[in-house]
C-alpha cells in the first residue's frame, strides 16, 4: 500500500481551502459565526412552521394529500434530500413542517427517505477514483454499503410503521414524557420562544398586507432557504474547526472493534453536523485500502445516528401546541436510525447483507462504468419514481 | 512417546507462537497505517469540497465506455 494512494488531494485544492480558512478568520470567530448560524436556523424553523401554518391553516393534512402514500413520502424525501445532498437541511424542513401542522405520520417516511438521499454525496466522492480500478471498487462499495443498509432499514421498518405505527408511538410516548402532555403551550418554560420570535413575527408583519396564503408560501420559502444556507455555513465551519478533534476521535477508534467505529461516527457526525460528511471522509481511507470495508462499515452507521441532532436541535425552536409533534419526528428520527444499526448489526444475516451487495455492485462497476452510473440515476431518481408509480397502481 | 512426534509437536509449538508473533506484527503495521491515514484527514475533507470534479472525471470514462460497447458495434 503505498503513501501515495493516501495523500490524493491536489496543492490547488489545500491552497484554495486553506484561503478560504485564513477568510474564516480565527476560531473564536468562526464560534461566534456559528451561534449565530444556529440561531438562524432556529429561527428558518420557526419561520417554516409558522408560514406552512398560516398557508395551510386547518388545512396541511390536505395539502400533504399526494404524501398520505407513504412510497411517496419516502420518494419526496430520497429525491429532496439527494438534490440538496443535506438530511440535516430537509429533516430540519420536515421539523418546520411539522410544527405548521404536517401529520407525523406523513412525515415518518419523509425522514427515512432523507436517509437514503444523503447517501448520493459520498458516492459521488468514490467516483473521484474511478482511473484507478482496485481503489475505484474499495471506494464505491465503501459509499455504496451505506445505500444498502438505508435501503435494509426502510425495508424492515417502512412496513412495520405502516402496520403498527411503532415509531411514531415511541417517538409520540418519548416526547409526552420529554415536554409533558400538559405543558404542551410551553409558557414559561421554553426559553427559545423570546429569542426566536421576534424575527419571525417581524417577517410576517412585513409581510402582512399579502394574502395569509402568500405570506405563509414566501415565509416557507424563505426559511427553507435560509435553512439550506445556514446549514452549509455551519457545515464549513465546524468541518474547520472540528477536523482535529475528529482525527483525534478516529484515531482513539483504530482497532477497537464495532461499538467504538459506530460511536466514533455518531460523535464526529455530531462535531460537523452532517452524516455525507462523515460518510465521504471514510470513502478515500477505504478506496487506498487502509481501512477495509467491514472496519468503515460501522463508522457509517455511527453518522445515521450522529446526524439526528440537527432535527433534535431544529425541534427546540418550535413552541405551541405543535412543539410536541416537532419533537416527537425528530425523535422519531432518532429511534428509526438506533433501531435500524441495533436490528441489522446485530444480527449476523442481516449484518451481512449490506457489505455482500456494496461488494457486489463494486465488483460489477468496476468492470463496467455504465453501471456505476446506472446506479446512482436509478438508486436516487428513477427507482423512487417508479415506485411512486408501483404504489399508486396498486392502491387504485 | 517416541521422540520424532515430540519433535513434531515442538516444532508445531515454535510455528504457532511465530505465526501469532507475525499476525501481531501485521495488525500493528496496519493500525499504524491507519492512524497516518487518519492524519491525512483534512486533505480528505478538502477533497470533499471539490466532489463535482469528479463527475467532470467520471463522465468521459462513461461516454467513452457506451460507444465501446454500442456504439462500436454497429
Amino acid at each position: 500500500m503505498s503513501k501515495e494512494t493516501v495523500l490524493t488531494a491536489s496543492p490547488s485544492h489545500v491552497s484554495d481551502s486553506h484561503a478560504a480558512e485564513l477568510a474564516q478568520g480565527p476560531s473564536w470567530v468562526k464560534w461566534v459565526k456559528i451561534a449565530g448560524l444556529v440561531y438562524l436556523l432556529l429561527v428558518s424553523v420557526s419561520l417554516i412552521g409558522g408560514g406552512f401554518k398560516l398557508a395551510a391553516g386547518e388545512h396541511a393534512k390536505e395539502l400533504f394529500a399526494f404524501a398520505s402514500n407513504p412510497v411517496a413520502g419516502l420518494v419526496v424525501g430520497t429525491v429532496a434530500t439527494a438534490l440538496i445532498q443535506s438530511s440535516s437541511t430537509v429533516t430540519s424542513i420536515i421539523v418546520g413542517l411539522v410544527a405548521g401542522g404536517l401529520p407525523v405520520s406523513l412525515a415518518i417516511p419523509m425522514v427515512m427517505g432523507a436517509n437514503i438521499g444523503t447517501t448520493i454525496t459520498n458516492t459521488i466522492v468514490s467516483l473521484g477514483h474511478v482511473r484507478r480500478g482496485d481503489e475505484f471498487r474499495r471506494a464505491f462499495s465503501a459509499a455504496t454499503i451505506h445505500d444498502f443498509f438505508n435501503i435494509m432499514c426502510v425495508l424492515i421498518f417502512l412496513p412495520l410503521e405502516i402496520m403498527f405505527g411503532f415509531l411514531q408511538k415511541m417517538g409520540g410516548w418519548l416526547s409526552t414524557h420529554l415536554i409533558g402532555a400538559e405543558s404542551m403551550s410551553m409558557k414559561g418554560l421554553n426559553f427559545i420562544k423570546p429569542v426566536v420570535k421576534p424575527p419571525v413575527q417581524f417577517i410576517e408583519s412585513t409581510m402582512s398586507s399579502l394574502p395569509d396564503m402568500a405570506t405563509g408560501g414566501m415565509m416557507i420559502v424563505l426559511g427553507v432557504l435560509t435553512i439550506f444556507v445556514v446549514i452549509t455555513f455551519i457545515g464549513k465551519l465546524l468541518k474547520s474547526l472540528m477536523v482535529g478533534r475528529a482525527k483525534e476521535i478516529l484515531h482513539s477508534a483504530v482497532g477497537r472493534g464495532p461499538v467504538s467505529g459506530i460511536t466514533s461516527g455518531a460523535i464526529v457526525t455530531v462535531l460537523v453536523q452532517s452524516s455525507s460528511t462523515t460518510t465521504s471522509l471514510v470513502v478515500p481511507l477505504a478506496g487506498s485500502g487502509v481501512f477495509s470495508l467491514r472496519q468503515i462499515y460501522p463508522f457509517t452507521l455511527g453518522a445515521n445516528i450522529g446526524t439526528c441532532i440537527t432535527a433534535l436541535l431544529a425541534a427546540t425552536a418550535i413552541t405551541g401546541p405543535n412543539a410536541i409533534f416537532a419533537l416527537q419526528i425528530a425523535l422519531v428520527h432518532l429511534l428509526y436510525n438506533v433501531l435500524g444499526v441495533l436490528v441489522i448489526y446485530s444480527i449476523p444475516f442481516l449484518r451481512e447483507l449490506p457489505i455482500k451487495g456494496a461488494e457486489k455492485i463494486a465488483d460489477v462497476a468496476v468492470r463496467n462504468k455504465l453501471v456505476a452510473l446506472g446506479y446512482i440515476a436509478g438508486m436516487f431518481f428513477v427507482i423512487p419514481f417508479v415506485m411512486i408509480g408501483i404504489s399508486n397502481l396498486i392502491a387504485a | 512417546m517416541n521422540v520424532k512426534r515430540q519433535e513434531l509437536e515442538r516444532k508445531i509449538e515454535e510455528m504457532e507462537a511465530a505465526l501469532a508473533s507475525m499476525k501481531l506484527q501485521l495488525n500493528q503495521t496496519v493500525e499504524e497505517e491507519q492512524h497516518e491515514s487518519i492524519d491525512h484527514l483534512d486533505e480528505h475533507l478538502q477533497e470533499m469540497e471539490h466532489k463535482w470534479e469528479n463527475i467532470r472525471e467520471f463522465w468521459p470514462i462513461v461516454v467513452q465506455e457506451f460507444r465501446e460497447r454500442f456504439v462500436a458495434k454497429k
